[in-house]
């Protein structure tokens, strides 16, 4: 997944934005880490939802595991896929 | 200046489909019937919705003979309502307008269902998807259970019984709410409002006109809105930070505090929220809110929700902040019949949107 990072004061500008929000420069992109964290689920049906956070972007997903053993804080990988003309994020647990 | 709110009507809030003019249209006819106001001396029209339809405001004005000097929409998704009444308060408080209809609408399903916009819920836009995440991370944190929640779609279902407009016609009890149909794990279907077709307007006032052609009218002495992003998961999952803004300027500019309200309504958009909004209004401790709506509960006390809230009532998007504050006039007038909470002086409306990324307070006295 592509983030945009100021060029001046690296504050990171998410969803993407040409501006930083703090000092007003130019961002440029640059892939996030794909390793974060859990912040919070739930589930519809057989789907889990889910809040995962990557350096300090947060984004909801779908999280992909037949393990009942999900809590706030458990590791996830971010994956991203188009659907429909539309970038949806997927999540799966790192032991 | 002062400003206040001398009239008021609505529709009642169905599953119709039909034109957004049409319904509009009918909430201003009976506000001005109702009013005997001199058409001749409203200055503007402000309209609430969501809808896409263009130019509205002009619209409604030609239809029933208005020569409007401000005439627009104001949209600002769930909180479009209170929007358009705090801009009709700035007109007559700068002496740019004496008289302000502010009327709102939409459909039963309205463009502002959804906020497509919001890129960090992927593909969870839906609101179901934030008010589970909110109800879970609450439960977590403060140990509240099913019951706790379902309380709430209780009480404000059947407080909507006695509002003659709601779209609830029928009574829950706490059984009824845990048994319903799960939505998700954390919401079932009576914990969530229900999109509606509805339209209420109010008639806003400067004290000038408010003395000629009121006999009871009710003062806005405190107003607070904040804005602190747009993208939900920004947001504390337990607290909604601009709620709290919002009302501590707005007691600020009044000079009260929560525990001087004597009514309000809040934005209960889906159960979880009730309890959210009372804690970062102040009218209890953050942790307490499910205790104080229990309480509420257990002794039929109607103060917080009295016309059903959005659970009760329904919520046509752009109609619910001004339904808001209609309950809140009548009951301040001493007029909102078996609803009626005794010796009502100061009365509060919340009313946010997009999972509290905004929201606005609105507090009214009758002296
Ligand atoms: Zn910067």
């Amino acid at each position: 997944m592509i983030i945009t990072e100021c060029k001046k004061c690296n504050k990171l500008v998410w969803p993407n934005c040409k501006f930083c929000s703090i000092c007003l420069e130019k961002t440029r992109k640059r892939d996030i880490n794909n390793i974060g964290k859990i912040i919070e689920f739930s589930k519809k049906d057989k789907t889990i939802f889910c809040i995962g956070e990557f350096e300090q972007i947060r984004i909801i997903g779908t999280l992909q595991t037949n393990s009942n053993d999900i809590l706030p804080n458990s590791r996830i990988k971010l994956h991203t896929k188009n659907l429909h003309e539309q970038l949806t994020y997927f999540f799966t647990l790192i032991d | 200046m002062n400003v206040f709110v001398t009239d008021y009507s609505s529709t009642h809030f169905t599953l119709q489909n039909i034109e957004i003019r049409s319904i509009l249209l009918s909430s201003v006819q009976k506000l001005l019937i109702q009013s005997k106001i001199d058409k001749k001396l409203i200055d503007g029209i402000l309209i609430s919705t969501t809808s896409n339809s263009k130019y509205l405001a002009a619209q409604i004005s030609e239809f029933l003979g208005i020569k409007s000097k401000f005439a627009f929409t104001i949209e600002n998704l769930c909180s479009s309502g209170t929007n358009a009444i705090v801009s009709a308060f700035a007109y007559i408080s700068s002496g740019l307008a004496n008289a302000i209809i502010v009327v709102g609408a939409d459909l039963y399903n309205p463009p502002g269902k959804i906020f497509e916009c919001d890129e960090s819920r992927g593909s969870y836009k839906h609101p179901i998807f934030w008010a589970s995440l909110f109800t879970k991370a609450y439960k977590r944190k403060y140990g509240i259970n099913e019951y706790d929640l379902a309380r709430i779609s209780s009480k404000n279902y059947n407080h909507a019984l006695h509002n003659p407009y709601a779209f609830n016609k029928k009574t829950y009890t706490v059984e009824n709410i845990i048994d319903s149909k799960k939505i998700t794990d954390d919401l079932n279907i009576l914990h969530c409002s229900k999109l509606c077709t509805g339209s209420s307007a109010i008639l806003m006032m400067s004290e000038n006109y408010a003395k000629k052609f009121s006999t009871d009218p009710v003062r806005i002495i405190g107003i607070g809105q904040f804005t602190d992003s747009t993208f939900f998961t920004k947001n504390d999952l337990t607290s909604m930070p601009s709620t709290k803004i919002a009302s501590q300027n707005a007691f600020s500019m009044c000079k009260l505090t929560p525990n001087q309200i004597d009514v309000a309504e809040v934005h209960d958009a889906f159960s979880i929220c009730e309890i959210m909004a009372i804690e970062d209004i102040g009218f209890t401790k953050k942790g307490h809110g499910a205790d104080l709506s229990n309480e509420l509960y257990q002794t039929k006390n109607n103060k917080i929700n009295p016309r059903g809230g959005l659970l009760g009532s329904g919520h046509p998007i752009g109609a619910t902040g001004i339904s808001q504050t209609m309950e809140i006039v009548q009951q301040l007038q001493n007029k909102a019949g078996k609803r009626q909470i005794s010796r009502a002086n100061i009365g509060l409306i919340h009313n946010m949107s997009a999972a509290a990324t905004s929201s606005t307070i609105l507090i009214l006295t009758s002296s």
